[in-house]
């Protein structure tokens, strides 16, 4: 079977007959209540015209005021009129100041939350951020460590230059579905298209490390360490390629055998017999889909010999 | 909006029957139901009219509604009253062991992620990095799940399944 027989299957799905006809109505219902919902702006502008008008009542209110006590003030003590004009002015003026202030908080500084703290102090005082259910903890890498890595990790070859490897950096930035504070994949009922969700997960998994060379350099054998301590799942895909022309050509994955997945000491050991493989630089990439992650190691081979980078 | 002069009544005909059998066909992949695809596809075909989008092209156009159609029929899936019932067809369906020679009955047996790719790629003919940006996902994640879903077809598959 092909393609072309998943093209004809799906094909037989046919619409029902009245489809077009009730779909046709309901778009046309949902058109004409689309536009009917336009006044609603009109409202709203009605709405903010009113309550400029209130503003502008209030301003009356508090100058008409002022001028009142003012003039009552001045006539009623004449002796010290100067004095106790400018104080009750002052007073006054610093009043009006106070409801414009709360009238308008928006433009004049942050508003004030119900329990007197100012909002952006809430947001900084709020729960660390949660990645499945579980808090948000940066992992790092451990300490380079010589007597446990072999010795040609560092070293860069044509390849790592043109597919660069960060090996001791286990962070990254990816793309994937925004996350809720509680650990939930939020509803993207919303097509994203024009704007794809980021967010940022700690990735805990170490870079491939080339661990050992079997019999004849045969074999290459690669441990993958998860230094989470998590279990990692089987199930990861390994992808096999040959660097041709300075790009990676996907080779079959005959030549890759997964030889152990080890599920709490988290050593995923997976062989490559290299007595098939021409010359040429190879890469093995390892894919982690959950994290949206991938990682790689490379090696090459010459007159039929395995050379590690650096070597 | 792509087809701008189009009229409203004519925008909604162009629509309706351009875009009708893919979202019908998406979502039934999900569903494994012609009256809820069908249901999905409207309220599809509503919300482009609600959301009065304005596309560059009709690439766009399609990718948006591929988009749309996919995330109504995952709220579908996820709902209480489709986790509460099972269709008659389904539970008359072969056990996972038997052979199938129906490709779409063996497509709609695998994991939602692997069906949407295994129909965006090979009945939409989209790229892997295209399906990757309509769905939001890396190349890297839709090319395993490709894989994948490849690798269980020619399991399940009679006489396996190719490319060609």
């Amino acid at each position: 079977m092909n393609k072309n027989d998943y093209i004809k299957s799906v094909e037989k799905i046919e619409l029902s007959a009245d489809f077009y006809e009730r779909t046709e109505k309901k778009m046309l219902e949902a058109a004409e209540n689309t536009s009917r919902k336009k006044p609603t702006k009109i409202i709203n502008i009605a709405k903010i015209s009113a309550m400029a008008a209130g503003f502008a009542l209030l301003c009356a209110w508090t100058l008409i005021a002022v001028t009142g006590n003012n003039f009552k003030l001045t006539t009623e003590t004449a002796d010290n009129s100067v004095d106790a004009v400018a104080a009750e002015t002052d007073a006054t003026m610093a009043a009006a100041e106070t409801v414009h202030d709360l009238l308008t908080d928006d433009m004049q500084g942050a508003p004030l939350m119900p329990d007197g703290m100012i909002e952006d102090e809430a947001v900084e005082n709020d729960e660390p951020s949660y990645v499945n259910g579980e808090p948000y903890e940066e992992v790092t890498s451990p300490a380079y460590d010589p007597n446990t890595a072999v010795d040609n990790v560092g070293a860069q070859t044509a390849v790592e230059k043109e597919f660069p490897i960060n090996r001791f950096d286990a962070t990254t930035t990816m793309v994937t579905e925004p996350v809720d504070v509680d650990g939930k994949v939020q509803s993207t009922m919303e097509p994203t298209v024009d704007n794809v969700p980021v967010a940022t997960m700690p990735v805990a998994y170490h870079e491939p490390i080339i661990t050992e060379c079997g019999q004849n350099g045969k074999f290459v054998v690669i441990d993958y360490k998860n230094n989470s301590g998590e279990e990692l799942t089987t199930g990861y895909d390994y992808f096999f390629y040959k660097v041709e022309k300075g790009k990676p050509v996907m080779q079959s994955v005959t030549y890759i055998e997964i030889a152990l997945i080890l599920p709490h000491g988290a050593d995923v050991t997976i062989k490559i017999d290299t007595s098939e493989l021409s010359d040429g630089e190879y890469i093995v990439k390892k894919m982690f889909p959950d994290v949206d992650y991938t990682s790689e190691v490379s090696f090459r081979i010459e007159n039929g010999v395995l050379i590690f980078p650096g070597k | 909006m792509v087809g701008y002069s189009l009229t409203g009544n004519e925008y909604i005909k162009y629509v309706l029957d351009t875009y009708s059998k893919m979202i019908v066909r998406l979502a039934f992949t999900y569903t494994k139901s012609l009256c809820d695809a069908e249901d999905i596809a409207q309220d599809v075909f509503v919300s482009l009219i609600e959301k009065n989008k304005t596309f560059e092209n009709t690439e766009h156009e399609k990718a948006w509604l591929i988009r749309v159609t996919v995330n109504k029929s995952k709220n579908f899936v996820k709902s209480a009253w489709v986790k509460k019932t099972v269709p008659i067809d389904e539970a008359m369906t072969k056990t996972s062991e038997e052979k199938s020679d129906d490709i779409l009955e063996e497509v709609l047996k695998m994991p939602e992620k692997y069906r949407t790719v295994i129909h965006l790629f090979y009945y939409e003919g989209y790229q892997i990095n295209e399906i990757a940006e309509i769905l939001g996902k890396s190349t890297g994640t839709i090319g395993t799940w490709l894989s994948r879903g490849r690798k269980i077809l020619k399991e399940r598959l009679e006489g396996g399944f190719t490319d060609e």
